[in-house]
């Protein structure tokens, strides 16, 4: 009570309270500001930059978006040539079992995994994730962003 | 009266006989020495005599001086008149066994010496025409006709096999021609496009390429160079031949698809079923050999069979052979998707 004795008059409380509010938007604004300039990324990244077909390739997927994101259990990722323009490859169109989220990766952490290539032609690849946003394991997959890795040979 | 003049015209054409000595050439017009070796194109000739020249005027106009022009006319009888300044000229178009007689007028200017009235000598133009005529006969030997007549390659088996190559049937061109194989002038195949024609005596091979099965009537026609022809006929059979293919299924138990735009899937199984069909008169397939790029698959003389796809790319080939050994094969180019792709979580 003796706060409020503080102010003499009632109009005190309104000043206050109104600079609290500009104090409080400026705040936002800065966070927002520096929200926005955060990396909003998947880091995807092989092991090695060339590779033979029926080989294993080592991946590293790192989360730096601020939400936690998910894998397909069907397509996990897919590869992609390069012939002038970016193609994808045919896969088999058949997944024997629902699509849903096998495992999920939260924001900052990473994880690792290990592919065995398939016959590929040899040119220059990459990989593509589709991932959901802030999903839960068990979820259905839906896609909501895709993420590429960096580029690699396929010799 | 008369009898003069007839006796005068024949010592002119009997002198004339000696200056003109008249000849044919690519033909012997002797009459009596014709041989088929001297005459076989005798559809066409060029008859050539000796110039008409000062001499043989003075001959006849002892007082000439110069011979301004001559101009031949030369008539073939049957054929034609033809007028030249040259001492030959050709006919063509003659008729076969028959004989032709030729003769030529000659036509000329000459000068001679004549008095100019009060002033000594003066040279005069004088026109003057004359006919000569040759009873020498163009000989034209008879013409034999060629004989048309053509056989099988091999002798023993006139059929060929649809969109067969092997073995190839050949009908062999055995026209001939009492006057010589030389006297015959091209050969005529028809009956199964493309037709064929050539300049001699040529054989046929027949193209099976796009023919269904039947009965083929072929024709050959041989013409000599007189012109007369003769024609063959002849019937050859096309016999349905084996033909190879298989269908392609991601199950053993099928359900089967055509080939052509089936993908199967890399590191999967994919199996094929023999859908060929034996030639004409077989029964049996006899042997069938599965390749994938060049590597036996599949045993022997299986009707399905399967294959693990490790390539993109899988060139799957079926050999089949019948019971009348006729061999054929089929082949697919298979697509493979990649498999689903799968990664394991391991540790950094």
């Amino acid at each position: 009570m003796e706060l409020f004795k503080t102010f003499k008059k009632p109009k005190d409380l309104l000043v206050v309270i109104i600079l609290i509010l500009i104090a409080g938007s400026i705040f936002w604004s800065i966070w927002d500001h520096y929200y926005h300039a955060m990396p909003q990324q998947v880091l995807i990244i092989t092991e090695k930059p060339f590779y033979t077909s029926n080989t294993e390739l080592s991946l590293a997927v790192k989360d730096i978006l601020p939400n936690r994101i998910c894998f397909s259990s069907c397509y996990p990722y897919f590869f992609e040539r390069q012939d002038k323009e970016w193609v994808a490859y045919d896969y088999n169109n058949k997944c024997d079992h629902p699509d849903m989220i096998e495992s999920c990766l939260e924001p900052d952490y990473a994880k690792f995994f290990s592919i065995l290539l398939p016959s590929l032609d040899p040119g220059v690849h990459r990989i593509l994730i589709p991932v959901a946003i802030n999903r839960e394991v068990g979820d259905f997959f839906h896609k909501d962003e895709l993420y590429y890795s960096n580029d690699f040979i396929v010799k | 009266m008369k009898k003069v003049l007839i006796i005068f015209t024949i010592l002119i054409f009997t002198s004339l006989g000696f200056i003109l000595q008249a000849e044919a050439t690519n033909c012997d017009i002797d009459g009596d020495s014709c041989s088929a070796a001297d005459c076989l194109d005798c559809n066409s000739v060029t008859l050539t005599w000796d110039e008409f020249d000062l001499e043989d005027l003075k001959d006849i106009h002892p007082y000439a001086t110069a011979l301004d022009s001559v101009t031949y006319t030369v008539t073939l009888i049957g054929v034609g008149t033809g007028v030249t300044s040259e001492n030959y000229l050709s006919f063509s178009n003659l008729q076969e066994n028959n004989n032709y007689q030729w003769r030529v007028r000659v036509g000329y200017r000459y000068k001679t010496y004549g008095f100019y009235f009060g002033s000594g000598r003066w040279y005069a133009d004088t026109t003057y025409t004359d006919t000569y005529l040759f009873t020498t006969p163009i000989c034209v030997v008879d013409n034999n006709p060629p004989v048309a007549a053509f056989s099988c390659d091999p002798e023993s088996c006139c059929y060929a096999y649809t969109n067969s190559s092997d073995p190839m049937l050949t009908l062999i061109n055995e026209s001939s021609d009492p006057d010589g194989l030389d006297d015959i002038n091209s050969s005529e195949w028809k009956g199964i496009e493309p037709n064929s024609n050539c300049s001699d005596l040529c054989n046929y091979t027949v193209q099976t390429s796009g023919l269904s099965s039947g009965n083929y009537e072929i024709s050959l026609k041989v013409i000599d160079n007189a012109g007369a022809s003769s024609t063959a006929i002849g019937i050859i059979e096309i016999k349905q031949d084996i033909m190879a293919d298989f269908e392609c299924s991601m199950d053993k138990e099928g359900p089967w698809e055509d080939c052509t735009d089936f993908k199967g899937i890399q590191k999967e199984y994919v199996y094929f079923k023999d859908i060929s069909t034996v030639s004409e008169g077989a029964v049996n397939i006899i042997s069938r050999a599965w390749e994938l790029n060049e590597v036996l698959f599949g045993g022997e003389n299986n009707a399905t069979s399967s294959v693990e796809l490790f390539e993109r790319s899988n060139i799957i080939k079926l050999t089949v052979e019948d019971d009348q050994g006729r061999i054929d094969t089929a082949s697919y180019d298979l697509g493979a998707r990649l498999p689903l792709p799968t990664w394991k979580e391991v540790a950094p």
